[in-house]
This record gives structure tokens, C-alpha cells and sequence, in this order.
């Protein structure tokens, strides 16, 4: 490879993003090109992929949709392979902010973190929005049940180390959800939080649509409260 | 247990036994999951031959009638069934999608390797 390759990998799952695809990458290559990145294309019936290639993006494609979760082990087996020794998602949809990336990639050298959680709520105040109270819900059953306080769990912007990545990448149920970091820190995973704030959306459908908030919610708590404890440690 | 349910059971169970053994000829079905449905349909066949041996059962465990007895059986043997293919689909699941980024990222090393090699 013609330029040096940096320890930190930018996962971008993208699911139908053509409004959004190329704006977000051109954007991270013209204002951060220390920053590598990889746009898993979740098997997207638009022209998702198309766009990529065009622009020579670095892209990992699938043929079929396999959901979040699929999009995030796949750039975490890409990050594996390739050596890098941080990973982090990235969303396609120009959600989280990129001017936060140093900071939380110094958090996790500094700290020696496993994980490090962009949070919207370290300096900030939580407000007291519906969606606000799932989070505090979830915070809640993390709380009970590993003893700390995450103040932003529901947040997608988390950087992982090479320890997280090998065990990301490889093994089944460890999706980019609470729960994943919820039941890696009852295997010891330590995790900082790193204050960012967050864009709304500009074009696209999220992988969380209204409606399913709700199952999400049960699902999180559950899965948290009661399922961890069935699960082997890693 | 009335006979004409009897009669039913061994009707349905034997029409369900061809056509298994249709199936299993056909190739569209492993043996592993034909075992099944085979000895289910021989659980059927004996429980109506030998309605003695059900009612003897059936005042065993203290259920009103033989009938339910049966549907106890079935249901039992069903939900052992539903979770089994329940554990099935999740490792299937869980296999695609193994395979589906497995490929994907060799495939987008070996582009990447063409277009920039080392």
C-alpha cells in the first residue's frame, strides 16, 4: 500500500445509503485522511455499492442483507485481517461526528481501554425525551448488573481495541448493541466514555425505526438482566 | 378412545409414512430429520392399535381421559421438535452469515491486493 496504514479502522455500515454514502466518505477522506476506513455494504438494493466503487472507496460487500450486526462482525473481521489495532463504527449516515475520533482513540492509549463509548451525556445533561428514558432503562440493567454506570449505552459511536476485534470478528451474539458491552465488561472489558455530540440524520432510513423501539427495548433489558448470565465468559 | 379416532390416527400416520419415504426417495430430506417424523408416525400407529396400553398410561399419571393422554404425547413430541429447529435455524443462521462476511472480505482483500499490490 502506497500510503502508511494507520492503527485505526473506521467501520461504515451502509444499508441503502446512496443519499448519503458518498457525502459521508468524501468528507472523512478530505478533512481526516489520517483515518482509514472500510463501508460494509449490507447487501443494499440501491446503488450503495455502485457509488463505492465508482469512487474507489475502500468497500466490503455483501450479496445478500444480514442486518446490523452482520455489517459490524464484517468490518471487524476485515479490521482482523488487515492488523489494525482499533477499530470503531462509523455510521453511513453522518450521525456521528469525526472531530471526536482523536479524542477518543487518545482516551483508549491513554487509559488502556478495551472499549471506548462516544457518549453524548459525560459533560451534558441527559434530557428527558422518550427515547432518553430507554436509555436511562438500559443504563439501569447495566448498572445492576456490572456495577457501572454507562451514561450513553444506546450510543453506536464505540471504539474497540485488537483484544475486542479478536473476539468481535469471531464469535456468535456480539452484536454492536448494550448488551454486547454490557456482558464484555462482566468479562473484564474496561470501558471509558469520551464526550462527542451527534448530528441528526440528513437522508435514509435508520436501522432503528420507531416502531421497534419498544421490542428493542424488552429485547436489550432482557438479554441484559436475564441472558448474560447464562453466557460463557470470554 | 373412539374408534373412529383410532382410525384417523392410523390413516393419517400411515398416508404421512409414503409420503416421508416420497420425500427421503426424492433426496429433499436428510435421514437425520426423516427419523423423526418416522417414529412419530409409529407412535401414532401403536398408540391406536393398543388404546389398552394408553388408557393403562392415561390412569398412571392421572389424566382425565385417554384422548388427552394422546394429545399430551403429540404436543410433547412437537414442542421437543419446534425447539430443536429452533437451535437449528439459529446455528444456520449464524453459519450464513459466518459465510456471507467471510467471503465478502476475502473477496475485497484480493480486489484491493489487484489494485494496489505491496
Amino acid at each position: 500500500m502506497s500510503e502508511k496504514r494507520n492503527k485505526l479502522l473506521l467501520i461504515i455500515p451502509a444499508y441503502n445509503e446512496e443519499g448519503n454514502i458518498e457525502r459521508v466518505v468524501k468528507e472523512l477522506r478530505e478533512n481526516y485522511p489520517g483515518y482509514d476506513y472500510v463501508v460494509v455494504n449490507d447487501g443494499s438494493k440501491d446503488r450503495t455499492a455502485e457509488i463505492c466503487r465508482r469512487e474507489g472507496f475502500r468497500l466490503v460487500s455483501f450479496p445478500v442483507n444480514l442486518g446490523l450486526a452482520g455489517a459490524f462482525q464484517g468490518g471487524m473481521k476485515y479490521a482482523l485481517r488487515m492488523g489494525y489495532s482499533y477499530a470503531m463504527q462509523y455510521d453511513g449516515d453522518g450521525q456521528h461526528d469525526p472531530q471526536y475520533i482523536a479524542a477518543m482513540l487518545e482516551t483508549a492509549e491513554r487509559e488502556n481501554s478495551d472499549i471506548v463509548i462516544g457518549s453524548r451525556f459525560v459533560t451534558e445533561k441527559k434530557p428527558w425525551t422518550p427515547r432518553m428514558l430507554g436509555s436511562r432503562l438500559i443504563a439501569a440493567c447495566i448498572a445492576v448488573t456490572t456495577g457501572r454506570r454507562i451514561k450513553d449505552p444506546t450510543s453506536g459511536m464505540r471504539l474497540f481495541n485488537r483484544r475486542m476485534i479478536k473476539i468481535l470478528a469471531n464469535q456468535v451474539n456480539y452484536g454492536p448493541e448494550p448488551d454486547t458491552v454490557a456482558f464484555l465488561i462482566r468479562c473484564g472489558a474496561k470501558v471509558k466514555e469520551c464526550q462527542v455530540s451527534m448530528k441528526e440524520r440528513t437522508a435514509g432510513e435508520s436501522y432503528l425505526k420507531l416502531g421497534t423501539s419498544v421490542k428493542y427495548m424488552v429485547r436489550m433489558c432482557m438479554s441484559i438482566l436475564v441472558v448474560q448470565w447464562f453466557r460463557k465468559k470470554v | 378412545m373412539s374408534t373412529p379416532l383410532r382410525i384417523m390416527l392410523i390413516v393419517v400416520s400411515v398416508l404421512t409414512g409414503f409420503y416421508i419415504r416420497r420425500k427421503l426417495r426424492k433426496s429433499q430430506m436428510q435421514i437425520a430429520d426423516v427419523l423423526f417424523w418416522l417414529l412419530f408416525a409409529v407412535v401414532l400407529i401403536v398408540m391406536s392399535v393398543f388404546p389398552e396400553a394408553v388408557s393403562w398410561f392415561t390412569e398412571l399419571v392421572g389424566v382425565q381421559s385417554p384422548v388427552n393422554f394422546v394429545f399430551l404425547v403429540v404436543i410433547f413430541l412437537l414442542i421437543v421438535r419446534c425447539f430443536a429447529l429452533s437451535v437449528k435455524v439459529s446455528s444456520l443462521e449464524a453459519k450464513l452469515n459466518n459465510l456471507v462476511e467471510d467471503i465478502s472480505v476475502n473477496r475485497a482483500l484480493e480486489e484491493q491486493e489487484e489494485k494496489d499490490p505491496q
